[in-house]
C-alpha cells in the first residue's frame, strides 16, 4: 500500500490556508503549502504531490501559470479555486484536462470529499515486482519458498507432483522446472481432464499406421515428443485407471510402446504432474491409483491459493497492468480504491482470475486510474460440497450452466449419460456444450501466459 | 488574491432601472454601481467568507482540551473584515 496521500495548498489567504491543512491532517494527509507562484513552483520541484488545491489569484500571478508544471494526467490532481464565479466559465471553456474547479466560498462537506475522493484514487506505486523468476510472482514466504523448492529441484532428476487450485499457475512452476532442469529436449504440457479418454492413450504413447481405425498414419506420442525435455502432465486425476497403470510401468521402464507397435522404445522423460485436488481425497475416490503418485511425488510441492497469501495480490495485480502498459504503450495504474477491493476479494480462481480480472478492467478504464468491479457479494464465497452448488445472485446464465454441468459431471464421475438424464438434457447436448467451452479456452489461452487448466472432461462413459 | 486593499471605485449615484420592487422608487433610495465594483466586493467578501467557513470548520473538527483561540481569532477577523467591506461600499455610496 502507497503512504499518506499528499496534498499541496497554494493560497496566499492565511486564513484559510491555516484551516484548511488542519482539516486535511485530521484526514491523513501529509500537506505543504505555498501563498505565491514562486514557492509553489519550488514545492512542485521538491517533492509529488497527490492533489493540489490552487487558488487562481495569487500575489505573483496566476494559478494557472503551475499547471504547465504539474503532470496533468500523472500522479497528481489539480482542483483550482477562486473567488471569481465568472472565472469558471473561462476554466470551462479552456477544457483542461483533469483539472476541477471550486467557486469560494468552499464548505466542509465539499472540502472532505475533494480529499477523500483523491486518496481513494491515490495511485498505487507502479513499479512491478522485482521478485517475478520464470512468471512466478509474489513477495510472500509462501511464493519465496516456492521459487527455492523450483531451484533446488530443477536440476535433479526427480519426479514433481504439484498440488494447487485450479488458477495458481502449476504450469507456470513446471515450466520453470524445466527452464531451470539443464535439459535440452522440449517442455510439452498435457490436460489429462481436457483429451478425450480415447484418444488420451494414443496422445501419450503415439500409434503406429492402421493400429486402429483412423490411424492413417504414425503419430508420435507425446512421450516421445518430449525426449530428452519434460512432460507435464496436468489433471492428472482425471486420467483412466487403466491408462494410469500404462504411465507407471512406463515410468519404471522409462520404456513406451506405441498403439500397434511391436517394440518398446526407450525414453528420457522427466515427469511433472500436477492436480486441483489433495492426493489423498484423489487416492481415496479411486481417481488416482496410490502406487501412481508414489512414484511420480518423488518431489511433491503444493501452491497455496492466493486467498491465503494477501500480501502476493497487489505485486502480482501490479506486474500484471505493466504487462499491459508495456503493451499497449500506456501508464494506467491501480487506484487505492481498487487495490482494497482486491486485497478484500477471496479470489476463488486465484491468479488467473486475477489476471483476467486487470485485463478488464484495464479495457473498460475510462482515464488513467483502474478500480476494477469485483464480483457480487465477493467478500462472501459461497461454501460448496461434491453435491451442492452455490451461485451469487447476477452470475451469468452462461455460467450458471457451464458450473452446473462441470459440477454434475464430476459428481457422477464423468458419466455423461447419467449427467444427461439428471439435468433433463440429451448426451449430444452435454458434448456440443463441451465441444464449445474447450473451444472458449483455446481462444482465452492464446491470448494468456497460462493456459487454462480447468478440469474439461470429455471421456465417454 | 487574498483581501485586497485597493479602494472600492465611487458609486455613480445615478438612477438605476427596477430592481424587483412593487412599483418604480424613489431616485435618492437606488444606487447604481459599476460590474468592476461589484465584482471586487464580491471576490473579497468570498475569500473572507471562505477563511470563515473552513476556519469554523477546522473549529468544530478539534477534540476538547485542544483549545480553539487561534481559530477563534481568525473568525473574528473574517467577520470584521466583511463588515468592513460593507461599510467601506457603504461609504462609497453616500
Amino acid at each position: 500500500m502507497a503512504g499518506k496521500p499528499a496534498l499541496l495548498i497554494v493560497d496566499d489567504d492565511v486564513g484559510f490556508v491555516r484551516a484548511a491543512a488542519e482539516i486535511a491532517r485530521t484526514l491523513a494527509y501529509d500537506v505543504v503549502v505555498a501563498g505565491s507562484v514562486a514557492q509553489a513552483l519550488a514545492r512542485l520541484r521538491a517533492g509529488t504531490f497527490d492533489l493540489a488545491l490552487i487558488d487562481l489569484s495569487l500575489p505573483d500571478g496566476s494559478g494557472l501559470e503551475l499547471l504547465e508544471h504539474i503532470d496533468l494526467g500523472g500522479r497528481t490532481q489539480v482542483i483550482l479555486i477562486t473567488g471569481h464565479p465568472t472565472v469558471e466559465s473561462a476554466l470551462k471553456a479552456m477544457r483542461l484536462p483533469i483539472v476541477d474547479y471550486v467557486v469560494k466560498p468552499m464548505q466542509l462537506a465539499r472540502f472532505r470529499q475533494m480529499l477523500e475522493t483523491a486518496a481513494l484514487q491515490q495511485r498505487q506505486p507502479e513499479s512491478a515486482p522485482d521478485d517475478s523468476w520464470h512468471g512466478i510472482a509474489g513477495p510472500s514466504p509462501a511464493m519465496a519458498a516456492v521459487r527455492q523448492q523450483v531451484a533446488r529441484v530443477a536440476p535433479t532428476d526427480a519426479s514433481v507432483f504439484i498440488e494447487g487450485e485450479s488458477g495458481v499457475g502449476k504450469e507456470l512452476v513446471a515450466a520453470a522446472i524445466h527452464a531451470e532442469s539443464g535439459r535440452t529436449g522440449p517442455f510439452v504440457a498435457l490436460n489429462c481432464g481436457a483429451v478425450p479418454e480415447d484418444l488420451l492413450t494414443s496422445q501419450l504413447f503415439g500409434h503406429e499406421r492402421g493400429s486402429f481405425t483412423g490411424a492413417n498414419a504414425r503419430h508420435t506420442g507425446l512421450f516421445e515428443q518430449a525426449q530428452g525435455g519434460t512432460l507435464f502432465l496436468d489433471e492428472l486425476s482425471e486420467m483412466p485407471l487403466h491408462l494410469q497403470v500404462h504411465l507407471l510401468r512406463a515410468l519404471e521402464t522409462r520404456r513406451i510402446r506405441r498403439i500397434g507397435g511391436s517394440e518398446d522404445i526407450p525414453v528420457d522423460v522427466r515427469i511433472v504432474s500436477a492436480t486441483n485436488r489433495p492426493h489423498a481425497d484423489a487416492i481415496a475416490t479411486g481417481h488416482l491409483r496410490e502406487d501412481l503418485y508414489y512414484r511420480l511425488a518423488e518431489f511433491p510441492m503444493a501452491l497455496p491459493p492466493l486467498r491465503d497469501r494477501v500480501g502476493d495480490i497487489l505485486p502480482i495485480a501490479q506486474l500484471f497492468l505493466s504487462r499491459l502498459n508495456e503493451r499497449y504503450q500506456t501508464r494506467r495504474a491501480l487506484s487505492r480504491e481498487g487495490a482494497l477491493r482486491l486485497q478484500r476479494y477471496r479470489w476463488p480462481g486465484n491468479i488467473r482470475e486475477l489476471k483476467n480480472l486487470i485485463q478488464r478492467a484495464y479495457i473498460l478504464a475510462e482515464g488513467e486510474l483502474i478500480t476494477p468491479t469485483l464480483p457480487v457479494d465477493a467478500g462472501k464465497p459461497p461454501a460448496e460440497t461434491a453435491s451442492t452448488i452455490t451461485f451469487v445472485v447476477g452470475t451469468p446464465m452462461e455460467e450458471v450452466e457451464r458450473r452446473m454441468l462441470f459440477k454434475t459431471l464430476a459428481y457422477y464421475d464423468n458419466n455423461k449419460a447419467r449427467t444427461a438424464q439428471v439435468l433433463g438434457i440429451t448426451t449430444k447436448t452435454i458434448y456440443n456444450r463441451l465441444s464449445n467451452y474447450q473451444a472458449s479456452k483455446r481462444e482465452a489461452a492464446e491470448g494468456a501466459d497460462e493456459p487454462p487448466d480447468e478440469p474439461d472432461p470429455e471421456s465417454d462413459r | 488574491m487574498n483581501h485586497p486593499t485597493n479602494p472600492i471605485p465611487k458609486a455613480t449615484g445615478e438612477l438605476a432601472g427596477p430592481c424587483g420592487q412593487a412599483g418604480p422608487a424613489p431616485a435618492d433610495d437606488l444606487l447604481t454601481l459599476p460590474r468592476e465594483t461589484l465584482l471586487a466586493v464580491e471576490h473579497r467578501l468570498r475569500n473572507h467568507l471562505n477563511s470563515l467557513l473552513m476556519t469554523a470548520a477546522a473549529l468544530s473538527l478539534r477534540g476538547e482540551g485542544q483549545g480553539g483561540a487561534d481559530l477563534y481569532d481568525q473568525i473574528e477577523r473574517d467577520v470584521r473584515a466583511c463588515l468592513d467591506l460593507l461599510r467601506e461600499l457603504s461609504d462609497t455610496a453616500a
